[in-house]
């Protein structure tokens, strides 16, 4: 990563709230969706060898336009039932959600941007991106789009990152915490999906004091904000040659029917990272287990007063 | 327990019966109607009529009979793991049994994370007791449908005139579990996958059985007799052997209307509804106004956000406190603390977006300090506030009450040695975190 497109509070309406089986936000793979769609943009008009890498995303805001009934405890989407068909009546339904959010965007870029280039890239991207579909909904405002040209350099000086990074806030960014998963997997032995929903679920157990018995929530070893989400896609078919599937928009290249595929991600509050490649995602093809991830490379920091700890017992010796 | 000794062949004729019983109670109904509306001299005519109808309903439910319509309606429906119909109720194409073996190694959550997973039928509606039939468990668990994949015809033979016939029933029963030609539809989603420079098509279906699977365990969790029996001892503060369990944060999506059956089979049993999963992000609710009627944000506004974080700290520390302090102790403390901090700077993030100048109203108690740090915007049209803030002395106190809002909260348990060099530290750490906001906040003008 040597260069970073900042674009700062994307405001976006009407975006899916939906994902697979999950909730809340957007899936990670319309965000890198859009950073490809972008990259075609960028080298049709700017420049052809210029690459859009990666993306990261930092939750500014979010709204889900939904409502919950207090008796169930459930969330319900609101919705709106149109167009009609020509003669007037209802069409047929398909329930989605939606929802409002003020996002920013870094994305990774890398290629030659001499002087000239820069000024109308920075324009090019916000023009495609006024015409984009971010995440099935429409750009409202978008607040800035830079360039930043000398990242590393950024990125290597603990004071100049954290007060780049400082400047995202308030929001939180999501990484992949597979590794959570995978721990928790383990420790506990459960199946699979009974670890992972562990994450969704609150459960309280009870002890025995005096003749009664105390009922206390049962934590799990990791704290943060860990939720479910969408991390890519599983195929369930072979994967098809060009023409061989009907009814497709595209009979020039392969096809393969897929499923959506669930791990553990975190919000966390973006300045606290040791490298900003943490808060990137990039999208990657398996075809051995035929995996369309999105990957995501966090790692969790080390935390501050522990280097001030560790730098001192090896003054000591 | 003598129904579970039966075996698949009796199963299948047991299913045959029970469809043939409901078929002639229904018929015996409509001639009573039948004759009670007939006039007089038509009476025995009617009667006549409907004996012979009658005869030709119970020969349709012979099971060779039977089995051989069957197997040609099995054409109409498909059994499936994951279906189109639910990504459009008007969608066409292709819905997949999908046979992916576990692969454990991976750590993500799919269907084939499901050691059986429970199986959809999508089709004609007039065809669904074809799936049933196909839907039937041997006392192993395995099903119907997994002879007929693979190309075993044993549970049918006691019902066949011929081979021939096995082998036609055979090949019309695979036609539910084989993909026809695989088609996608303008109402089904196809995105595009960037390969090196070239693309994949994917064609993402709905993941009925993992779906199912969900709905099945936030419904034990909500009507369960066991779950209901331990809420009522949580209530009691009884005692009980299985813990409670909560989905938090549950969204219900709703497919098919008041058709749910339109969709598939297991979409109908669920009434439609499908549980969605919260993955949203943390939300800034409690800073919709700025810390007003407050002598101190540690006395309020801050304090409740970190409620939880404390109360942890507190629990970490107490469980550890005669342990030796070795690196993993230390740095799961250091996390901790981290994550306070982190709150205190995300807090003070969130507070400055509120329009500059919202401390020097009336209500606002806050100490000078608290201001500058909070309201560092307003220093654009306020000299004397400009110039405090020029003398950087605010971050030092700042970090202070932090340090002091920490203590106080950890000497409130009294098992906690305030004293520990540790701590010391936390004026020091905070005091640089707040050198580096105003950097930030310098960067922004």
């Amino acid at each position: 990563m040597d260069k970073l497109l900042v674009i700062r509070h994307l405001n976006v309406e009407g975006a899916n709230a939906i994902a697979g089986l999950t909730w809340g936000f957007p899936a990670m793979t319309s965000f890198l969706g859009l950073t490809h769609a972008l990259q075609r943009k960028v080298q049709a008009r700017v420049s052809d060898r210029l690459t859009l890498t990666g993306c990261a995303v930092i939750c500014h805001a979010s709204q889900v336009q939904s409502h919950s009934n207090n008796m169930s405890r459930e969330n319900y989407f609101a919705l709106t039932r149109n167009p009609l068909t020509k003669d007037g009546s209802t069409a047929p339904f398909n329930e989605e959600g939606k929802m409002r959010m003020d996002v920013t965007l870094l994305i990774a870029l890398s290629g030659p941007t001499p002087p000239s280039v820069e000024d109308e890239l920075a324009e090019c991207i916000e023009d495609a991106l006024a015409a984009s579909r971010v995440a099935g909904g429409t750009v409202q405002s978008i607040g800035s789009v830079e360039l930043i040209k000398d990242i590393s350099s950024i990125n290597r000086e603990p004071a100049t990152r954290k007060s780049f990074l400082r400047k995202l806030l308030p929001g939180f960014a999501l990484v992949s915490r597979d590794d959570v998963l995978k721990d928790h997997i383990e420790k506990t032995q459960k199946a699979p999906l009974d670890a992972f929903l562990d994450f969704s679920t609150r459960k309280m157990s009870s002890k025995p004091k005096g003749d009664k018995a105390e009922w206390t929530v049962d934590r799990l070893d990791y704290t943060g904000w860990l939720k479910p989400i969408v991390v890519g896609y599983q195929g369930i078919s072979d994967l098809y040659e060009a023409g061989q599937v009907g009814n497709v928009r595209d009979r020039s290249c392969p096809v393969q029917f897929v499923e959506s595929i669930y791990s553990l991600g975190q919000w966390i509050s973006p300045h606290r990272i040791d490298d900003l490649k943490h808060l990137f995602w990039h999208q990657e093809y398996q075809a051995d287990n035929a995996l369309y991830l999105c990957k995501n490379d966090y790692q969790p920091e080390t935390p501050i007063l522990l280097n001030n700890e560790t730098n001192q017992t090896i003054e000591e010796k | 327990m003598e129904q579970e000794e039966k075996t698949l062949s009796e199963k299948i004729r047991d299913y045959i019966d029970s469809r043939k019983q409901d078929r002639l109670d229904k018929f015996d109904k409509d001639t009573q109607k039948g004759v009670q509306a007939a006039s007089a001299e038509n009476v025995a005519a009617y009667e006549m009529e409907r004996a012979a109808l009658r005869v030709s309903e119970e020969d349709r439910f012979k099971p060779v009979n039977w089995l051989s319509d069957a197997a040609n309606r099995a054409k109409q429906l498909q059994l499936v793991t994951h279906a189109l119909k639910f990504t459009h109720s008007d969608a066409k194409g292709t819905s997949l049994f999908a046979q992916r073996k576990p692969s454990p190694e991976l750590p993500f959550i799919s269907t084939s994370a499901l050691e059986s997973p429970r199986i959809d039928v999508v089709g004609n509606a007039a065809a669904l007791d074809v799936g049933k039939l196909l839907l039937l468990e041997q006392n192993d668990g395995k099903l119907l449908v997994n002879f007929i994949q693979q190309d075993d015809m044993s549970p049918f033979e006691s019902f066949a005139q011929s081979k021939e016939q096995l082998v036609d029933w055979l090949a019309g029963f695979k036609l539910a579990v084989t993909a026809k030609d695989p088609s996608s539809h303008k109402l089904g989603k196809q995105l595009y996958w960037p390969i090196d420079g070239d693309y994949h098509l994917l064609l993402p279906l709905y993941a009925t059985s993992l779906s199912q699977e969900l709905f099945e365990r936030v419904q034990h969790a909500r009507f369960s007799e066991e779950q209901k029996e331990a809420r009522a001892a949580r209530r009691g503060e009884k005692e009980s052997e299985f813990a409670t369990i909560e989905f938090q944060n549950i969204a219900v999506q709703a497919f098919g209307g008041t058709k749910p059956q339109n969709i598939s089979q297991l979409n109908s049993g669920r009434g439609g509804r499908s549980f969605l999963l919260s993955s949203a992000p943390p939300t800034w609710q409690s800073q919709e106004n700025p810390p007003l009627k407050v002598k101190s944000i540690f006395r309020g506004p801050f304090s409740r956000k970190v409620y939880g974080h404390l109360i942890g700290l507190k629990k970490f520390l107490v469980a550890n406190l005669n342990k030796r302090s070795v690196w993993e102790i230390r740095a799961e403390r250091a996390r901790r603390i981290d994550g306070i901090v982190d709150q205190l700077v995300a807090y003070g993030a969130g507070v400055r977006t509120f329009p500059a100048g919202w401390s020097s109203h009336l209500d606002c108690h806050l100490p000078l300090h608290q201001k500058l740090w909070l309201d560092p915007n307003r220093r654009a049209f306020d000299k004397v506030f400009e110039d405090e803030f020029d003398k950087k002395e605010w971050q030092g106190l700042v970090a202070a009450d932090f340090s002091r809002f920490l203590n106080a909260e950890l000497e409130k348990n009294a098992d906690i040695a305030t004293g520990d060099v540790e701590f010391v530290q936390w004026k020091v750490l905070t005091a640089q975190e707040l050198r580096l906001v105003q950097d930030d906040v310098k960067g922004a003008f």
